[in-house]
């Protein structure tokens, strides 16, 4: 049974201040239902992954459904650390397609400023075992810096190229209304910033920011601007961090796009266009290799050679990517979607000539969930 | 009845301590360093020995007889005592006491500006001839901290009045004023806490912006009316950036811009910039003064300055003699000066 994606909306992602994270929120969520023509959603799900923990706020469901006029209506959170927004869509897709709810609304929201820097990063390191890894004082960086340093060791890689990811991202978010860094950078710029953790420099990470993004999903295809959704994965791989760093590969997204390839009757090279998640750079370059988009020690030329810009063999990240466009934690997953959606219905900034297949790639934690969406236009 | 100015002073230490020294100290040597310092207090200097030093130079400008002056205020955050008024010292030092109300102030950088307004009200309303008024801080800023770069010392003392001759009319004044929790200190704390970027956007630039265009609207006035601005500085970047948003020319505040070689002295900071405009003014000049406290607010105060400043100027040192006057000290003399290192 086909579903659709029939309306997307998000704000833009910056230092929101004066706005509490329901507002946020529910801006996002009837931005999705005007874009869908005005669906009356039957069920909302919820998505945002620290709120518990930055905001002291749980149960944000009647929360938001009363800030958006829908009090009384069926509403849920789903909660899978960075990968939140992408599984929330998930379960809402799940909703629909087993005929008990139609349309569903999914909202993903968070707030990362109004909160001390170093909340934060401890309130990430919760995404990983408090018992074996955070109780240790491994900071999400600190995993990102090992990675980094056994890829490069084995392959043989420029740290320039795996660093131009960045480079890429910026370009791409130039002009993007939503994106939070919406400027170019120069790689020696990259280079040079402030180390975090060696080799990762602070461009090559994403920085902290508020946004919200929704999206409304149907059977009943309404509209031109209505994207079926072809396939999913979700896979989940509860290892060690050391693992995932001498393996350079995280078998959570490998095993979740194996599954989302098969149910669209795919392969990689069918895809015209994807959403990365990259919150550094080394992730962002290990996932493409996952996803099947290049071979393994690949893909850091490809980027550094341009041919993931629009027009090139996979273009990547067209708006901005985690770097760039922002990471708003719980939010994520849901920009990269609407933001596929967008690239499928023409209506991109840095728009990839006509697009047949987009896939969007979100992570909880250092692999501990990925899930994949493939949708086609 | 004018009223207004008719003294001012201000009180800088003489040590002074590089960016590049606490940057080195705490492992970020490797990055382009600005060439700023900061003032630190020595080893005999508190709050009130800034306060008071500032308040004997207002005091030789404005050759006024002590015993008029009704009013004592010292705004700063680092008082020496808990409990023991600042105030009550100064008044003594210079000869006010025993007819005269004194306090102590408390808001954050503002303090200095709010201990103002209140001697303003008073003077204007009659209850006393003249009053004097004191910004004054050993700023705190917590080892490896952001805050440690430019926390700074010194102090400004400026005497109102509208019974005697003005060196600087007093045109108008307008605060605004939040309840916006960007930077504090509880009690038993010896460092304070701030909000990182928090204490930018809806801290700082809201509240130094409104003030300084509700004021500019109530006296019909314009950036271009003013010879010079004076902001509150945090750091070297925030006054040029409010100054711009306002629309002020770097040239407006030049003078006034000292965080770069004192850093920042909390409720002595904008007073201090005040003081750098008067010395640098000519008669006619009109002056902006903008405050910023956390917490948060801001008070916005327009003065014009008169013929007297030219033959007043040279009885007390010139700011650029305090900044002037500096020595150099490593981060181990600055640790011991500072009781950074506690047993």
């Amino acid at each position: 049974m086909d579903v659709y994606v029939c309306g997307v909306g998000f704000t833009k992602i910056s230092e929101h201040w004066r706005k509490p994270l329901r507002v946020l929120m529910a801006e996002a969520g009837l931005k999705a239902i005007d874009d869908s023509g005005g669906l009356d959603p039957e069920l909302v799900i919820v998505s945002s992954a620290l709120s518990p923990l930055l905001q002291r706020q749980s149960h944000l469901a009647p929360l938001l459904l009363e800030e958006m006029g829908l009090n009384g209506k069926p509403a849920f959170s789903v909660e899978s650390g960075g990968a939140s927004g992408a599984m929330a869509f998930h379960a809402g897709v799940m909703a629909v397609a087993a005929g008990l709810y139609d349309p569903v609304l999914v909202v993903g929201g968070e707030k990362l400023s109004d909160v001390l820097p170093m909340d934060v990063v401890a309130a990430l390191q919760n995404f990983e075992d408090r018992e074996h890894v955070s109780f240790y004082g491994i900071t999400w960086v600190s995993l990102a810096a090992l990675l980094y340093k056994s890829y490069l060791s084995s392959n043989g890689v420029r740290r320039e190229d795996v660093a131009s990811l960045a480079v890429h991202d910026h370009e791409m978010a130039v002009g993007v209304e939503h994106a939070q860094y919406p400027f170019p950078v120069k790689l020696e710029a990259v280079l040079r910033s402030t180390v975090l953790a060696d080799p990762i420099t602070l461009l090559e990470s994403f920085g902290y920011g508020d946004g919200a993004a929704a999206i409304l999903i149907s059977r009943r295809k309404s509209g031109d601007g209505c994207v079926r959704v072809a396939g999913m994965g979700v896979a989940t791989e509860n290892s060690t961090p050391a693992s995932k760093i001498v393996d350079i590969s995280f078998k959570s997204t490998v095993n979740a796009a194996e599954k989302a390839y098969r149910a669209a009757k795919i392969d990689p090279s069918s895809i015209d266009v994807a959403e990365i998640y990259d919150p550094y750079t080394i992730i962002g370059i290990v996932s493409m290799e996952d996803l099947g988009f290049a071979e393994r020690g690949k893909a850091a030329k490809l980027v550094a050679e341009g041919e993931v810009k629009p027009g090139g063999r996979i273009p990547i990240n067209t708006f901005g990517g985690l770097k760039a466009r922002g990471n708003p934690i719980g939010a994520t997953g849901l920009y990269q979607i609407a933001e596929i959606v967008l690239q499928l219905r023409g209506e991109a900034v840095h728009q990839v000539p006509s697009p047949k297949y987009g896939l969007a790639h979100s992570m909880g934690g250092f692999g501990g969930t990925s899930v994949v969406t493939i949708l086609e236009g | 009845m004018t009223l207004g100015i008719a003294g001012y002073g201000v009180s800088i230490p003489m040590y002074r301590i590089p960016h590049r020294e606490i940057a080195e100290i705490w492992g970020r040597g490797g990055r382009a360093i600005p060439p700023n310092e900061k003032s630190v207090a020595g080893p005999d200097e508190d709050t009130t020995t800034l306060a008071v030093e500032a308040a004997l130079n207002a005091l030789a400008r404005a050759k006024i007889d002590p015993s008029l002056i009704g009013a004592v205020y010292v705004g700063t955050e680092s008082k020496p005592y808990a409990v023991k008024p600042t105030s009550t010292i100064v008044a003594e030092v210079i000869g006010a006491t025993p007819n005269v109300t004194a306090a102590d102030f408390e808001f954050a950088c503002k303090a200095g500006t709010e201990a103002m307004v209140a001697v303003i009200g008073l003077v204007e309303s009659g209850r006393i001839k003249a009053g004097l008024a004191i910004g004054a801080d050993i700023a705190r800023g917590r080892p490896s901290d952001e805050l440690e770069y430019t926390a700074g010392a010194g102090a400004a003392a400026y005497i109102i009045t509208n019974d005697n001759a003005i060196l600087a009319t007093l045109e108008g004044h307008y605060s605004y004023v939040t309840d916006t929790p960007d930077f504090w200190r509880r009690e038993g704390d010896y460092f304070p806490m701030h909000g990182y970027r928090f204490t930018g956007e809806p801290a700082y630039f809201h509240h130094v912006i409104s003030a300084a265009r509700g004021l500019m609207e109530k006296l019909g006035l314009r950036p271009s009316d003013f010879r010079y601005a004076a902001f509150h500085q945090p750091n070297a970047k925030f006054p040029l950036k409010a100054a711009r948003i306002l629309g002020f020319s770097r040239a407006q505040i030049e003078p006034t811009l000292l965080n770069p070689v004192i850093g920042n002295a909390y409720a002595g900071s904008s007073l201090i910039g005040l003081a750098a405009a008067l010395d640098a003014a000519k008669p006619g000049d009109r002056i902006l003064l903008v405050s910023f406290g956390s917490g948060a607010g801001s008070d916005a105060m327009s003065f014009i300055v008169t013929d007297l400043i030219e033959e007043r100027r040279g009885l007390a040192p010139l700011v650029m003699d305090y900044v002037n006057r500096k020595k150099l000290v490593s981060y181990g003399i600055y640790a011991r000066f500072r009781e950074k290192l506690r047993w």
